[in-house]
C-alpha cells in the first residue's frame, strides 16, 4: 500500500469567530489524549466505549470546531451521554473542563437541529414563571396519584410514546400535594439565612425543605424562603445558556433584596449553579452582581459543618454518605459532610467505596439516558450494600431519587435520606413530609 | 467499509458492538501519541470467542485489524495505520480467578491495571508492573508493550510476571502458551510484540506478597546530574530499592503546581527513593541511602510519615507527564535507556539537544534502570516547532544508542520509532524480525506497519559474507572465533548438511551419518564487565564455573545453575527456563546460514523489537549458535538452591507454533537438536 492510500488524518486547526468558541477550543486543545480520565468516567466504566469517555468527548468537540466532523448532530450521542459529573476534570492534570465543553457542544447541536419545542417551552416559558410551572406540575401529579401514568406505563403506552417517559414514570415514586413555596414562610428583610427554594425538594420532597428550615432555626438563626425561580441548571445542562441567563438574572435580583443574608441551598445542584453564576456573564455589571451572590451562597453540608446541629442524640446507626457530583466536583466539598457525620452522636460512619463516582441521576439524565443511567446506578447500589450501612445520606434530591429507585428495584433494606431529613429535629406537629422519618430515622 | 462485511461483524458480536458512525470512528483514530488514522469500523467483542470470530472474518476478508486496550500508548502502537478494524478489548474486563495460595491470577486482557491491584490488596498481594498510566491502562496493553514502571527496578518488567497467555492468532485460531512449556519461549516472544503477532485475550500473572514495610524518601539536589550520581552510588553499593526516580526542576515545578505534594520547587532535581521489605533491613538501607545523598551534594531528605504523604509523593511522580501538559497543548514523551552509569552523560547531551532546538523540556528518569523520559512541550499548531520536536526526539534516541542503550525502555516502538530501529539493529537482525512477523502473520493484517521498518529502498549495507570452508564428511568440528562459526555454518547450509550445536560436546553424543557436530567451547572470555551497571558480556563457550569464578572477587553473582558452557546452560536450561529467562538481557547468535544477528542489548529495560533473545533459551541450539551473551548480575548469591527441571522430551518441535519460529530462523532446517533427543525433522 502506498502511503497516500493510508487513512492518516492530517493535522487541521479551527478558525473561529466567537470568543466563546475560542475559549472552548483552547481548553479542548489542552487534552493531550493521555487517557488517564477514562477509567474514572462513569459512562466509560458502564459502556467501555471511547465515545463515552471524557477524552473521546473532548476530541469530538475539538473535531467539530476543526470542521473534521461535518455536522454537530453526528456527535450528539457522545455529548448527550455525558453525566456532566466533572470527575474527569478532577483527575486531569490539564484540568480540561469537559462538562462545560459538553454543555457548549450541546448548544451547538441545538443550534443546528433546533431545540425541541417541548424543551424550549419548558426552559423559556415555564421555568421563569414558577406559579404557572407549579400549576402544570399539579395537573401531572394528579395523573400520577390517580394511577393514570402507571396504568399507561403498564400498558406500554408511555414506552411506545417515548422510552424516556416510561423511565420517568418508574423513577417517581410518589408526588407531593403541596409545594415548598406554600409550606415555608417568606424571609423578612433582615434575616440571617435565606433558603433558596430548590426545585428538587420543592416538587419531589418538600419534607427536605421543611427539615432544612427546622435545622437552621435549631441552630439559632433566623430563616425564611426567597421568591426564586429555578436556578437554571437544567437549561445549562441541555445547552440553552440564554435561558439559563434569564433565570440567573431573576434570581440575582431577588437575592439582592437580602444583601447580608447567607444564601442557603439544600440541594447541592442548585448551590453549585448559584456559585457558578459569574461564569454565565461577560465582564460587566451582571458579572459583578453574580459574584456578590455567589460569594454568599452555601451548600447545606458546608453550612452544617460550620453550624453543627445540636439536639437529642440519634439511635446508633451505621451511616454512609454519597457525594453529589455538584458538591464534590461542582463545589469541591468533600470533607464537610464527613466531618459533620463523624461528629454526630449515634452515627457510625462508613466511607462508601467509589464515593467519587456519580450515581447516574444527573437531573434529567436518569430518564433521558435510562440505559447508561441504570448501569451506573447498579454499581452505586452494590457499593452502598457493601458498606453494611443501614442508611445512606446525600445532599441532592436528584441523587436521592435515583438511589431510592435503585434500592427499591434491588429490594435493598438500606434506606436513603437527605442530610436535612436525617439530622433535623422532628417537626412540632405529627405532620411529616412524604418520606420524612418521624424520629430522625 | 464493505457493508456485507460489517453485517457479518454485527452477527458475530451483536449490532450495538460494531460502530461505524463518523464520530465513533474519529474517537478510535488516536492514542496518546501524535499520529492519527481513521479505522473503517470499530468492534467491541466481549470474550475470546468473539475476538476470534472477528479476527477470522477480518482474515477472510483481508481487512487489517488492530487490538486496542485503553489507548494510552505513547508511540502510535494502537492506531489503525492501515485503516481496517479497531478491536477494542474494554469488554474483556473480568478478573477470572485470584489464587492467593499459588499467588497467581487469571485475568482478561481488558482489565485495568489498577482494578487488579485493588482486587488483590485484600489478599495482601500485588502485581508488580505499575506503569505511570496504571489507573487507565489495561493488562493486555501492558503485556503487548512489556510495560515497566517505577517499581521494576526491584521487581522486573511485565515479562517477568506473566506466566502464560491466551492469544488469538492472526488467522483467528486461539492458542495458549505458558512459560513452563518446553521449547521456544513463545510467551516471551508475544510479550512486547505490540499486538503484531496476535491478540492477547487472557493472561495468567504472578502475584507478590505486599512488603512488610515501605519507606519513601524524597531527596533534593542542586542538579539532575548530582541526583543521577547518587543513584549510581546507591545501586553500585548493592542496595536494591524498589524505586529510584529522578525528576528535574522543570518537571517538579510543573507537578507541584497541580499536586501540592510539598516538592521543593527551588531544587534543581529530586530523587524519589522507595525501600521495601523487612523493617530492620529498611532502616539499615535507609541510613546508607541518606549517606549517598549527602555525599552527592544532596540537601534535605524528606520521609513520608504516613500512607497519605506517600501517595502524595507518588501522585507527583505519576503526574509528571500530564503535569507538563498544563504548560502547553502537547507533550512528546520520549523513552530512551542507557546503561545506568552513562546517565549523567546522557542527561547532559539530551539537554544540549533541547537547548539547541530552543525547546522546553522536563526530564524524568527511572534512574535505577537507566530509563530516561524527556518530556518536550509544544503546540502542534506550530508546524515548524512540531517538526523540530520530532527531530529532537530522534536525536535524543541517537544519543542513547551511542551510549550503548536503546530507543525504548518501556513504551514501545509502534509507528513513531520504526525508522530509529535501523540505528539499533543490523539489517540481518531486522530481517529476522520480518521473518518472525511473516511466520505468524503472513498476510500482514495484524497491526501492520508497526515495530519493524520496511527494507530500506536503497538497499542495506550488510556485513561481509562469511568465507566458505571445506567440511569433513562427518565428525565434530570446533570453532574459536565468530567468523569461523559463520563460515562453518554458512558452508554447511550451502552444502545441504545438517548440524548439531554443542558446548563442550557432552550432550552431542555420536552423530548419525553425515550430520556434523559443532563445538562452541572455543569461544571464551569476558567481552565487557560493567561493574557499576551490574552487567556482564561474555562469549558463550565460557564454562559457567569460570564465569562464576571471574565474578566472585567483585562480589557479583549469577543466579544460574548447571554444568558446562554458559551457552550450553542457556540452550538446555537444566534448571528450567524460568530460572534463566530473566537474566539474559542480550545475545549474539550465528544463524544456520551464517548471518550474525544480535538481540537485546546491555540495558536492563529494553522493549525495542521482538524479544527474540528469549527464544534461544531452552532451544537446544535449533535456532542458531549463541556466540555472546549479556547477563544481568546480582549483588548477592541466589537465596534458594535452584532445583533441577525434569528431563524434557522434544515433542514441542513438532507443534505448529514452534515450527513457525523455526521457519523464521532456519528455514532450511540445518540445525538439529542433540541426537537421541527427539525428532530430527
Amino acid at each position: 500500500m502506498k502511503d497516500a492510500d493510508k487513512p492518516v488524518l492530517e493535522p487541521r486547526w479551527a478558525e473561529l469567530s466567537s470568543k466563546k468558541d475560542e475559549a472552548g477550543y483552547e481548553a479542548a486543545l489542552h487534552c493531550n489524549r493521555c487517557g488517564f480520565c477514562t477509567s474514572f468516567c462513569p459512562t466509560y466504566l458502564a459502556t467501555g466505549d471511547e465515545g463515552r469517555s471524557p477524552r473521546g468527548r473532548n476530541q469530538t468537540f475539538r473535531a467539530l470546531l476543526e470542521g473534521r466532523l461535518k455536522d454537530p448532530v453526528q456527535g450528539g450521542d457522545l455529548f448527550d451521554t455525558c453525566l456532566l459529573c466533572g470527575i474527569c476534570t478532577s483527575v486531569c492534570f490539564a484540568e480540561v473542563p469537559t462538562a462545560k465543553l459538553m454543555s457548549a457542544a450541546r448548544e451547538k447541536v441545538m443550534q443546528r437541529a433546533g431545540e425541541p419545542w417541548l424543551m424550549r417551552g419548558l426552559l423559556r416559558s415555564l421555568l421563569p414563571r414558577p406559579r404557572l410551572f407549579e400549576f402544570f406540575l399539579q395537573v401531572l401529579f394528579w395523573g400520577k396519584r390517580l394511577g393514570v401514568s402507571r396504568a399507561l406505563n403498564r400498558l406500554g403506552v408511555l414506552g411506545l410514546l417515548d422510552r424516556r417517559l416510561a423511565a420517568a414514570e418508574e423513577l417517581t415514586d410518589s408526588v407531593p400535594r403541596r409545594f415548598l413555596r406554600d409550606l415555608l414562610p417568606n424571609a423578612p428583610p433582615d434575616v440571617d439565612v435565606v433558603q433558596f427554594v430548590a426545585c428538587g425538594p420543592s416538587y419531589a420532597m418538600p419534607a427536605v425543605g421543611e427539615a432544612t428550615h427546622r435545622l437552621v432555626r435549631a441552630a439559632g438563626k433566623s430563616v425564611g424562603r426567597v421568591d426564586n425561580v429555578c436556578c437554571g441548571l437544567p437549561a445549562l445542562s441541555l445547552g440553552d445558556s440564554a435561558a439559563a441567563r434569564v433565570l440567573a438574572e431573576k434570581n440575582i435580583a431577588e437575592l439582592e433584596k437580602y444583601p447580608r443574608a447567607v444564601v442557603l441551598a439544600d440541594d447541592s445542584s442548585c448551590a453549585a449553579t448559584l456559585k457558578e453564576y459569574p461564569s454565565l456573564f461577560e465582564e460587566g455589571e451582571w458579572r459583578r452582581r453574580a459574584e456578590a451572590v455567589s460569594r454568599r451562597t452555601k451548600d447545606l453540608s458546608e453550612w452544617l459543618a460550620e453550624n453543627r446541629p445540636t439536639g437529642t442524640p440519634l439511635p446508633p446507626t451505621v451511616v454512609t454518605y454519597h457525594d453529589p457530583c455538584k458538591a464534590r466536583y461542582g463545589q469541591k466539598i468533600v470533607d464537610a459532610p464527613r466531618a459533620l457525620l463523624a461528629a454526630t452522636p449515634g452515627v457510625d460512619y462508613r466511607e462508601l467505596p467509589e464515593a467519587d463516582q456519580c450515581c447516574g441521576g444527573g437531573g434529567t439524565y436518569s430518564f433521558l439516558q435510562p440505559e447508561i443511567s441504570r448501569q451506573v446506578l447498579s454499581r452505586k447500589i452494590r457499593n452502598i450494600e457493601s458498606t453494611g450501612a443501614a442508611v445512606v445520606l446525600t445532599s441532592a434530591v436528584s441523587c436521592l431519587l435515583q438511589i431510592r429507585a435503585g434500592l427499591k428495584w434491588t429490594g435493598s433494606r438500606v434506606r436513603a435520606f437527605h442530610l436535612s431529613e436525617f439530622l433535623s429535629p422532628p417537626p412540632a406537629s405529627d405532620e411529616t413530609g412524604f418520606f420524612g422519618p418521624k424520629t430522625g430515622l | 467499509m464493505d457493508k456485507s462485511f460489517v453485517d457479518r461483524l454485527r452477527r458475530a458480536v451483536g449490532r450495538g458492538n460494531v460502530l461505524t458512525d463518523p464520530a465513533s470512528l474519529l474517537v478510535y483514530s488516536y492514542d496518546a501519541a501524535t499520529d492519527k488514522a481513521l479505522p473503517g469500523a470499530v468492534v467491541k467483542p466481549h470474550d475470546t470467542n468473539e475476538v476470534a470470530a472477528v479476527v477470522r472474518l477480518a482474515a477472510e476478508a483481508g481487512v487489517p485489524f488492530v487490538a486496542r486496550g485503553a489507548g494510552t500508548n505513547l508511540c502510535g502502537g494502537s492506531i489503525p495505520a492501515d485503516g481496517g478494524l479497531v478491536i477494542h478489548l474494554s469488554g474483556l474486563n473480568r478478573i477470572l480467578r485470584i489464587d492467593p495460595i499459588g499467588r497467581r491470577a487469571l485475568v482478561e486482557a481488558g482489565v485495568v491495571n489498577l482494578h487488579l491491584q485493588n482486587a488483590l490488596a485484600p489478599h495482601g498481594l500485588f502485581y508488580a508492573p505499575d506503569p505511570a498510566s496504571q489507573k487507565a491502562c489495561t493488562l493486555g496493553g501492558n503485556a503487548a508493550t512489556n510495560a515497566g514502571g517505577p517499581h521494576c527496578l526491584k521487581y522486573g518488567v511485565t515479562s517477568h510476571h506473566v506466566l502464560g497467555l491466551e492469544l488469538v492468532l492472526p488467522d483467528g485460531r486461539v492458542v495458549n502458551t505458558s512459560v513452563a512449556d518446553g521449547g521456544y519461549d513463545l510467551t516471551g516472544l508475544f510479550i512486547g510484540s505490540e499486538g503484531t503477532l496476535g491478540i492477547i485475550t487472557r493472561m495468567e500473572v504472578r502475584l507478590l506478597p505486599l512488603p512488610e514495610a515501605v519507606q519513601t524518601l524524597l531527596a533534593s539536589f542542586p542538579s539532575l546530574e548530582d541526583a543521577v550520581r547518587a543513584v549510581t552510588a546507591i545501586v553500585s553499593a548493592g542496595i536494591v530499592p524498589s524505586t529510584l526516580e529522578v525528576m528535574d526542576g522543570v518537571t517538579l515545578r510543573a507537578v507541584e503546581a497541580f499536586v501540592h505534594a510539598g516538592y521543593p520547587v527551588e531544587a534543581g532535581a529530586v530523587l524519589l527513593v522507595e525501600l521495601d521489605g523487612p523493617a530492620a533491613r529498611i532502616a539499615e538501607d535507609s541510613a546508607r541511602v541518606r549517606e549517598f545523598v549527602r555525599r552527592n551534594r544532596g540537601g534535605d531528605v524528606r520521609e513520608a510519615r504516613d500512607e497519605g504523604e506517600r501517595q502524595k509523593l507518588w501522585e507527583g511522580r505519576r503526574g509528571s507527564y500530564p503535569a507538563m501538559a498544563r504548560l502547553a497543548p502537547n507533550v512528546l514523551v520520549e523513552d530512551g535507556v542507557v546503561p545506568r552509569t552513562r546517565l549523567p552523560e546522557a542527561v547532559r547531551r539530551i539537554r544540549a539537544v533541547a537547548d539547541r532546538e530552543n525547546l522546553r523540556m522536563g526530564l524524568i528518569a527511572h534512574a535505577g534502570d537507566g530509563n530516561l523520559h524527556p518530556n518536550i512541550v509544544f503546540d502542534e499548531r506550530d508546524r515548524a516547532q512540531t517538526e523540530r520536536v520530532r527531530a529532537a526526539g530522534h536525536e535524543m534516541m541517537r544519543v542513547c544508542v551511542e551510549l550503548g542503550g536503546s530507543i525504548s525502555g518501556e513504551h514501545g516502538i509502534g509507528l513513531d520509532k520504526r525508522e530509529a530501529m535501523r540505528r539499533l539493529f543490523t539489517p540481518e537482525t531486522l530481517e529476522v524480525f520480518r521473518a518472525l512477523k511473516d511466520a505468524f502473520d503472513p498476510r500482514r493484517l495484524c497491526n501492520p506497519d508497526k515495530i519493524v521498518p520496511p527494507p530500506a529502498a536503497a538497499g542495506e549495507e550488510k556485513s561481509e559474507a562469511p568465507s566458505p570452508v571445506d567440511l569433513p564428511d562427518n565428525g565434530v568440528l570446533s570453532a574459536e572465533s565468530v567468523p569461523r562459526v559463520r563460515s562453518l555454518l554458512a558452508s554447511a547450509c550451502a552444502a545441504g548438511r545438517k548440524v548439531v550445536l554443542c558446548g563442550s560436546g557432552r550432550s552431542a553424543g555420536p552423530t548419525d551419518g553425515d550430520v556434523l557436530a559443532l563445538r562452541l567451547d572455543g569461544l571464551t572470555g569476558v567481552v565487557e564487565h560493567d561493574r557499576d551497571n551490574f552487567t556482564l558480556t561474555v562469549r558463550a563457550g565460557m564454562p559457567l564455573k569460570d564465569v562464576r569464578a571471574y565474578l566472585t572477587p567483585f562480589g557479583q553473582y549469577l543466579h544460574l545453575s548447571g554444568e558446562g558452557t554458559l551457552g550450553g546452560v542457556l540452550s538446555s536450561c537444566p534448571a528450567g527456563k524460568e530460572s534463566v529467562r530473566d537474566q539474559i538481557i542480550g545475545l549474539k547468535a550465528v544463524l544456520a546460514d551464517g548471518r550474525l544477528v544480535s538481540f537485546g542489548g546491555k540495558v536492563i529495560k529494553n522493549v525495542a523489537g521482538y524479544d527474540a533473545a528469549k527464544l534461544f533459551i531452552g532451544a537446544w541450539g535449533t535456532l542458531g549458535a549463541v556466540v555472546e551473551v549479556t547477563l544481568r548480575l546480582f549483588p548477592s548469591p541466589a537465596l534458594e538452591k535452584i532445583p533441577s527441571a525434569p528431563a524434557e522430551d522434544f515433542s514441542w518441535m513438532a507443534s505448529p507454533l514452534h515450527r513457525r519460529v523455526k521457519q523464521a530462523f532456519d528455514p532450511a532446517g540445518v540445525l538439529l537438536p542433540p541426537p537421541g533427543r527427539g525428532a530430527t525433522k
